[in-house]
């Protein structure tokens, strides 16, 4: 087992730039997630820490050595990939044991490996079979197989689930934790599904044109995004944005939008008034209020479409600044009807003001209740 | 499972349709076979017999028994034709594996001007291919027949494999890789396995290149111990005042056994795919 460090990591395709100068240091037995929407860079990394790319610049270290020049075979890593990539010609067993035969391990070490790594996954029965008699699942699940048998130092996971079905996907995604906590070996695991990063990570990479936004725990990134994007892009449904500007009365701090007028917790931070800004809230923050308590702090809006998914009921209503709000609210008793006018308040959590230009977070307020 | 029917009309409209395109395939076979089993006098015959009324072996025994050495003309084709094949698979899989895989200036430009190597009619390269020869010394050699079959056979050839390789995914090569592959091993363990339907073709076209053709042998040897079969039936069964059509029956049924066996032999490779399963599909 080994850390992995990324020292100024760049790589640039003609005149795209997919990763810009990175630094990350993943600890060693950490599960490391890199999430971000198609094209943000995150399968590149993945690709140059396996040595499948070679960095423009910067170099890349596993445990104390520098890889960066060095060929795949020779990092001592072990790759599963988003279509699976298995060797249909060979059997599941020959699959499982082709890297350890390159690296001529005695036979009975190979079988003893493969037999307990199938094991582990449950498809010791499927060992004779060749790769296109197998389901999707399956298949996914020989080619975990296929990395865990090699006791590689550093586990490297390019979207392995993002081919299954959603059902499976959720059972494979706890596997895949309970894995790690037995192996303990350290995981980067890429994915554009934040609820797999979330739920996965020990800590998270949140990427977006190639660019780092924020390394934290999953808790740090959905509680203190750094700026709109993270905030937006982590957490489902994602975070409501409402533009409108500051007032600053002798240090109190009124958030104003059409319609809307929200008195904001004080703080040490000096915001001028004017300043544009975008109020960001989470659709769990928000509950809808009774008639005889709509306070000035709540927002008035009319309900557009409304979800029940069972356990909880996801209404989208739109304010009178026609700014959407989602609210997410448990049950699905007390849901309004479309088209009804309600209230909603900031019941708990978080409150985020951004700066409107740049995206960035200038203050997260915890809501009081 | 659900298996669908099909109406009378539809089955019989399809067998009919595959009786007359195996008659019209197989009826060229069948009538060679049936005259080299007649006599030059029945050949000639009108209306024609479509099953020898009096077989007779004669124009076989003959081919043993008569001045032309056509066993040294089989052993010519075969040798020849042979090392075309073992060439082309060996330039032709490096070729179209670098063409596939590997990013470098003027790839497409090589693939187009592969192509284009195509595109002269093999006659028009006949006389200058004859005053290189002369000058090389490669008249009246293996080497040099060898070398006019390859060059004919591998711009196919490359395309061919190209193709192959392309169909199988980059990924499955890169998880080798991480194995524990250098990229050489790679190619060798997991891409050409994958392959083995692209290269038999390609072997197959290369023989029966080297094996059929008429004009190279015809111009670029002039030792009739030098002639493969095409070439040395040509000389050995017509002439200005003979066309032995029996024998030269005889002598084709005997030479197109060698490409019927390699048919039978390697056409499952060349229905089958191998990838299923390798990846999301």
């Amino acid at each position: 087992m080994a850390g992995v460090k990324l020292a100024g990591v760049s790589k640039v395709f003609g005149n795209t730039t997919a990763v810009a100068r990175t630094d990350l240091e993943i600890k060693d037995g950490e599960f490391l997630v890199l999430v971000g929407p198609s094209g943000c860079g995150k399968s590149t990394t993945l690709r140059m820490i396996a040595g499948l790319e070679t960095p423009t610049e910067g170099d890349i270290y596993i445990g104390d050595r520098k890889v960066t020049n060095l060929e795949p075979k020779d990092r001592d890593i072990a790759m599963v990939f988003q279509n699976y990539a298995l060797y249909p010609h060979m059997k599941v067993f020959d699959n499982m044991a082709f890297g350890l035969r390159l690296r001529k391990v005695p036979r009975q070490e190979i079988e003893a490996r493969v037999k307990e790594a199938a094991e582990i996954l449950g498809i010791a029965h499927l060992l004779d079979r060749f790769p296109k008699q197998l389901s999707g699942g399956q298949r996914q699940r020989v080619a975990l197989g296929r990395a865990i048998v090699r006791h590689p130092q550093v586990f490297l996971m390019d979207e392995p689930l993002s081919n299954l079905d959603a059902k499976l996907r959720v059972q494979t995604r706890a596997e895949l934790i309970k894995l790690h906590q037995r192996l303990k070996t350290t995981v980067i695991y890429v994915t554009h599904d934040q609820t797999e990063a979330m739920t996965m990570g020990t800590r998270i990479v949140v990427m977006k044109d190639g660019v780092v936004q924020q390394v934290g725990t999953p808790k740090e990134i959905y509680n203190n995004p750094v700026n709109i994007f993270v905030a937006g892009f982590i957490g489902s449904p994602p975070m409501n944005f409402i533009k409108g500007i500051i007032e600053n009365t002798n240090g109190k701090l009124l958030f104003k939008a059409k319609g809307i007028t929200l008195p904001l917790p004080a703080t040490d931070m000096a915001v001028p008034s004017n300043t544009e800004v975008i109020l960001g809230i989470r659709p769990e923050s928000l509950a809808i209020v009774n008639g005889e308590n709509n306070g000035t702090q709540s927002i008035s809006c009319e309900v557009e479409v409304v979800e029940n998914i069972g356990s909880e009921t996801i209404i989208h209503a739109r304010t009178q600044g026609k700014e959407e709000v989602v609210i997410k609210a448990s049950g699905f008793d007390k849901a309004p009807q479309m088209g009804m006018v309600m209230k909603v308040k900031a019941s708990q959590g978080n409150m985020h003001l951004f700066d409107a230009q740049s995206g960035t977070c200038l203050i997260t307020f915890a809501i009081l209740a | 499972m659900f298996r669908r029917r099909f109406s009378l009309g539809w089955t019989l409209s399809v067998w009919g349709t595959v009786i007359v395109i195996l008659g019209w395939s197989l009826f060229p076979i069948y009538w060679m076979l049936v005259t080299s089993l007649k006599t030059n006098m029945d050949v000639f015959k009108v209306p024609p017999d479509f099953w020898p009324l009096k077989p007779t072996l004669e124009n076989y025994t003959a081919l043993t028994t008569g001045i032309s050495p056509i066993g040294r003309f089989f052993f010519n084709s075969l040798i020849t034709a042979l090392l075309t094949v073992l060439i082309t698979i060996v330039l032709a899989t490096l070729a179209g594996y670098a063409l596939s895989r590997l990013k470098f200036r003027f790839r497409d430009q090589i693939l187009v001007s592969v192509l284009v190597t195509q595109m002269f009619p093999l006659v028009v390269m006949l006389a200058p291919l004859y005053l290189l020869y002369v000058k090389a010394h490669l008249l009246n050699t293996y080497t040099g027949m060898v070398i006019a079959f390859t060059s004919f056979a591998l711009p196919f050839g490359i395309w061919m494999i190209k193709g192959f390789i392309d169909s199988v995914p980059v990924e499955i090569e890169q998880a080798a890789m991480v194995d524990g592959c250098s990229r050489l091993k790679a190619m060798w363990t997991v891409v050409l396995p994958l392959t083995i339907p692209g290269i038999v073709a390609t072997g197959i076209f290369a023989f029966l290149d080297a094996w059929n053709n008429l004009l190279f042998p015809l111009t670029l040897t002039n030792d009739i111990m030098m002639k493969t079969l095409p070439a040395g039936m040509v000389l050995a069964f017509t002439g200005q005042f003979k066309h032995d059509w029996s024998g030269m029956m005889a002598a084709s049924f005997i030479t197109t056994l060698p490409v019927l066996i390699l048919f039978v032999l390697l056409q499952r490779y060349l229905v089958e795919g191998l990838t299923g399963g390798a990846v999301k599909g």
